[in-house]
């Protein structure tokens, strides 16, 4: 049972705005992001928390240049499909110089210039020893980590932090006090005017979990804090809302910025 | 005046005239002429309830099952034995003969003869055509998909759809297809390669255009597309890659184990080395020295493999041999099978002709002092059948010559029996290499390049009749 949220087949995206994607096209969460602040990702240190399968964190590092993504999760055996995601993702790219690309395609299509079917046949290809570190995809790190509870190892350092659909497991595990720990770790992570991505579940969402997973439901009834109520205690943290995107699908999505 | 039935006339059809609508009580009702029933007596002009999308995909299906690439290529001795007369046509298909195929077998809910019939009506073909009775089918216009020595890869483009889970139904591939901008020369689609991956080919009713590939506004959004010949371009280019790549790998290799030997500097890692080796294979027609050719033969197309004929043993006595892990493994698969069946003919059940015999060990791949060991199979399904043996019948090894093994509480508390495991993906290929580099110095070492003589002994399984792998240098 997925008590983390850890669902070895986790949907993403999918279980709102539809069918499940290829690994090739965006999610529509992150295009919604950039739309709406094209510079969001570009050149900034980027924290994935909860990056489950590593989907997200490896479309940030191949599509949005950034100077690093971070995916952290509790399960392993999701760290290593994050891992795995990320050499797949590698391997379709177009070679680069030192690889000798017989052909220069068009920045569009670099990032799927082999096709699927070729690495799934033959095996994915080794990192080429001269890529750039700060280049995709070195610039993409996963790890093992209770990140909600573990001591904050880089304290100030990231631009952007984003908790998409995640924040639930972390206030049923850890009840009100866990969550504003939550928050308060976020924000003492972040840089000076840094960014913290925030989309959070339903109380809904929180039901059917427990419906789900008999042992939350005890801490679930201990729960006071609605999702309603995240606004202020983050701003009593010291966020401020810089956007509510709405996305016309299931979920809203918070930018809030650090002061 | 009253007239018997049997006086009926019945050849004429029942006309209304002004008389008869005017006084309508005083009428008989209008008699059947035996003459060609209407679709909308047949109930063929109105569908209710009818997903039109579903209905679609479905007919799209079998415009598909039914195209001329189909008849020509693809499911042709399917289709033959299918084929009935029906209405003085000997071309026509019972949609019944549908309902298990491939392309429907995934399509929930299970289709029927009904809903078939229902989707043609609610979705007109515009190459397929319903009998009267709405229960046969046949192709309107027999036509030819390819002309006289045109390639049938430039009809074909290699897609990878947004959404994977659709090329199980190759209807929605076509439908969504056909949604999209292409010009209509495209259409009807002729062929979607049915099967659970990500990927897949479909064959188009008109060679595919440059400009229209360029044109990315013309395919469905966030699809993947490449002509087949391109595919084929980037696949060759992949492979190469990773060609590159284990050759480099090699070469490293063969240096750590030369350096206690040689002083030279190991520059086999240095980029351009490796690059060199890159644009050596991708050129390879080029090439003309013996050692080149003899790499490429390596690398070549001719080094694809049967997948699923290597199996992984593991937990064996380190003592053993390749005579006794011979006998264990006939030992179990016998058993099993011999298990098996006493409880089939208890159960009732007797064995078919095609019940399997004992497995064909090709080659056993060890080393004495390992617990590991590799067995070559003459084909995939021996391979199951010693996993599975092996799986059921949890037998340990006691001593270096054991073969027959056992089932102690302590063996199964630990699961050190012998386990055996089908090799796959990655590592299957690995193996098959190192078994290819053996293979290329088998009998013809002086054409074998010097970097692939590393002397592994795990790779060394078709080299018994072949000259002896170098000795390892010595290190002390």
């Amino acid at each position: 049972m997925a008590q983390y949220g850890n669902y070895k087949s986790y949907q993403g995206a999918s279980r709102h705005d539809g069918p499940n994607r290829a690994p090739h096209v965006i999610d529509y969460r992150l295009q919604a992001l950039a739309n709406a602040s094209p510079d969001l990702f570009t050149g900034k240190d980027i924290l994935d928390i909860g990056c489950n399968n590593g989907a997200i964190a490896v479309h940030l590092g191949i599509s949005f240049s950034p100077a690093s993504v971070t995916g952290v999760d509790i399960d392993p055996e999701l760290v290593q499909k994050a891992i795995s995601h990320l050499s797949l993702r590698y391997s379709r790219t177009a070679p680069v110089d030192g690889e000798s690309a017989p052909v220069e395609p068009s920045q569009v299509e670099r990032n799927n210039y082999f096709p699927i079917s070729s690495v799934l046949q033959h095996g994915h290809r080794n990192y080429h020893q001269d890529l750039d570190p700060a280049k995709f995809p070195l610039n993409v790190a996963f790890r093992c980590e209770n990140w909600a509870t573990s001591p904050p190892l880089e304290p100030g350092f990231y631009d952007v932090i984003l908790a998409l659909s995640m924040v639930k497991w972390v206030h049923l595990q850890g009840l009100d006090e866990g969550l504003r720990a939550f928050f308060a770790k976020v924000y003492l992570s972040l840089r000076p005017s840094g960014y913290f991505i925030l989309e959070p579940q339903e109380w809904e969402s929180y039901k059917r979990a427990v419906k789900k997973n008999k042992t939350l439901e005890g801490n679930y009834k201990k729960l006071e804090t609605r999702p309603d109520d995240f606004q202020p205690i983050l701003e009593a943290i010291g966020f401020n809302l810089l956007q509510k995107l709405d996305t016309s699908l299931k979920r809203d999505i918070f930018i809030y910025l650090k002061n | 005046m009253f007239v018997p039935r049997q006086f009926q006339k019945k050849s004429v059809p029942h006309k209304p005239t002004s008389s008869t609508t005017t006084s309508k009580s005083n009428v008989h009702p209008p008699l059947l002429a035996p003459v060609k029933r209407t679709e909308g007596d047949l109930g063929l002009s109105r569908v209710d309830n009818v997903d039109i999308v579903a209905a679609r995909e479905t007919v799209m299906s079998l415009e598909i099952l039914l195209s001329d690439y189909s008849f020509e290529k693809a499911h042709r001795n399917w289709l033959k034995g299918k084929m009935r007369e029906f209405e003085g046509k000997d071309d026509y298909f019972h949609l019944s003969a549908f309902i298990d195929c491939q392309y429907f077998s995934t399509i929930k809910p299970v289709l029927s003869q009904v809903s078939l019939k229902k989707a043609l009506i609610a979705c007109r073909s515009d190459v397929l055509e319903l009998s009267s009775d709405g229960y046969n089918v046949r192709r309107k216009a027999k036509g030819t998909l390819l002309p006289q020595n045109q390639n049938q890869d430039l009809f074909t483009v290699y897609i990878e759809p947004d959404v994977p889970t659709i090329i199980s139904n190759p209807g929605r591939v076509a439908r969504i297809l056909h949604e999209s901008f292409l010009p209509r020369r495209y259409f009807p689609v002729q062929f979607v390669e049915n099967t659970r991956k990500p990927w897949t080919f479909v064959t188009l009713s008109s060679i595919i255009t440059e400009d229209d590939m360029a044109n990315k506004k013309l395919w469905p959004k966030d699809w993947i597309v490449l002509t087949k010949s391109e595919w084929q371009k980037r696949d060759s280019e992949y492979q190469a890659l990773l060609r590159a790549r284990v050759r480099a790998v090699t070469l490293s290799r063969e240096n750590l184990s030369n350096r206690f030997t040689s002083n030279e500097s190991n520059n086999h890692l240095r980029p351009e080395i490796v690059n060199s080796e890159f644009h050596k294979i991708m050129n390879s027609d080029k090439t003309t020295s013996r050692e080149e050719k003899a790499s490429r033969h390596i690398f070549s197309n001719e080094s694809s493999f049967e997948k699923g004929l290597i199996v992984r043993l593991s937990n064996l006595h380190p003592s053993t041999t390749k005579i006794i892990i011979d006998s264990f493994i006939t030992r179990s698969v016998d058993r099993y099978l011999r298990k098996k069946r006493e409880k089939q003919e208890k159960s009732g059940n007797s064995l078919s002709s095609e019940d399997p015999t004992l497995p064909r060990i090709s080659y056993i791949d060890y080393e004495k002092g390992l617990d590991e060991a590799y067995l070559r199979l003459g084909n995939p399904g021996d391979s199951t059948l010693i996993v599975q043996a092996l799986k059921k019948r949890k037998r340990s090894m006691r001593n270096g010559e054991d073969t027959k093994g056992k089932k102690g509480e302590r063996a199964l508390r630990e699961e050190n029996w012998v386990l055996g495991k089908i090799l796959s993906g990655e590592e299957e290929r690995i193996y098959w290499e190192k078994v290819l580099w053996i293979k290329g110095k088998k009998g013809k070492g002086k054409f074998a390049p010097q970097e692939f003589r590393t002397g592994n002994k795990r790779a060394r399984m078709d080299s018994e009749s072949g000259p002896e792998a170098p000795k390892r240098p010595k290190f002390d």
